[in-house]
């Protein structure tokens, strides 16, 4: 039993061992999709209460630093007006599991002009009224999302606050910090 | 009373309203004070995080210009960040939305104004200073500019 139990460790260290690098960095690609595509689905139910689950159609990562990694690309979720596209960018931090910097813009109605046309109206109706049932939702859990924002650190001496997007150093507020990591 | 008009007030009033919030004062704010968690509560719900960080900073760049000697306000870049921001926040919005989203992001901008002010008068030479050396490089912060040195 012992001998089996060596058996499964020494292989797995192996194989540990002997991962190329690049395959790591695919794993850690990974990651920050995955990390990234569940910000992003968290954060377009929260503004459109009535969206469906987000699917991302590309993501490009590109490394920031040591720990992070960039994701961008196009995405869409489904809605009482069709589909909606659009682009986001995020960033993940391997060492913190965290995810930051979400931006996501150029929202665009419909999956073709003919359509977009035809829905124009029936649109700009469903997100008015996607903006103000979610701001009722988001009202309504104001109190958890308050308890639920966690602070986190890019750097010694740095805490970031996603909520207000704003980061301190030694104690202040940090012009730098707050620049980098919410206004890319 | 135009909304300009409410902007200006707010920002006047505000860092008068500001010593209202102690606590944070004790702490040096090493985190958001409550007073901010506050003011940017309604702007969580309309604006995504680099909008609300755009907010933050013009804030924390007009209470700079106001109070510190030798530094101004980079009107044109202030102006092209937020005006870029409020397009992008009312893409495929009704225009009554998108008078209210202006409308928030005043208020917002007004009210962290007001206590980015507070916070920097309760240790005015050390922000001063700090905020020289940020205004010095604009790759760290874009929205100040140091003024040209008197003759």
């Amino acid at each position: 039993m012992k001998t089996t139990a060596w058996c499964v460790v020494a292989s797995l260290a192996a194989t540990c061992a002997l991962t190329p690098a690049p395959v790591l960095a695919q794993r850690s690609d990974r990651y920050a999709i995955d990390a990234c595509s569940s910000a992003v689905d968290r954060e377009i139910g929260r503004r459109y209460s009535q969206a469906g689950r987000t699917q991302l159609l590309s993501n490009d990562t590109r490394s920031i630093g040591y720990d992070e990694t960039g994701v961008s690309g196009r995405a869409q979720f489904a809605d009482n007006g069709g589909w909606t596209q659009f682009n986001y960018d995020c960033i993940y931090n391997a060492r913190t599991g965290a995810t930051y910097g979400l931006d996501i813009r150029n929202l665009n109605h419909g999956s073709s002009d003919d359509d977009k046309k035809k829905n124009a109206n029936a649109a700009a109706a469903v997100i008015v009224g996607a903006l103000l049932a979610g701001a009722i939702v988001a009202s309504a859990k104001k109190k958890d999302r308050h308890d639920d924002d966690r602070s986190w650190s890019p750097s010694r001496g740095v805490e970031c606050y996603p909520r207000e997007s704003a980061c301190y150093e030694n104690g202040s507020f940090s012009r730098y910090w707050t620049k980098r990591i919410y206004y890319r | 009373m135009t909304r300009k008009h409410r902007a200006c007030a707010l920002l006047i009033a505000l860092p008068v309203l500001a010593p209202l919030a102690p606590v944070q004062a004790q702490t040096l704010a090493a985190r958001p004070s409550r007073a901010m968690t506050i003011a940017v509560g309604e702007a969580t719900k309309d604006f995504t995080q680099k909008q609300v960080a755009i907010l933050q900073l013009a804030a924390h760049a007009a209470a700079t210009a106001q109070l510190c000697d030798g530094i101004s306000l980079d009107d044109a870049a202030v102006e092209k960040s937020v005006g870029d921001m409020m397009t992008e926040a009312s893409q495929g919005v009704s225009e009554q939305e998108r008078i209210r989203l202006h409308d928030l992001a005043l208020v917002t901008f007004g009210a962290l104004s007001g206590l980015a002010l507070g916070e920097a008068t309760r240790n005015e030479a050390a922000y001063c200073k700090a905020a020289k050396a940020d205004a010095s490089d604009p790759e760290k912060f874009a929205f100040l500019r140091l003024d040209p040195p008197k003759k």
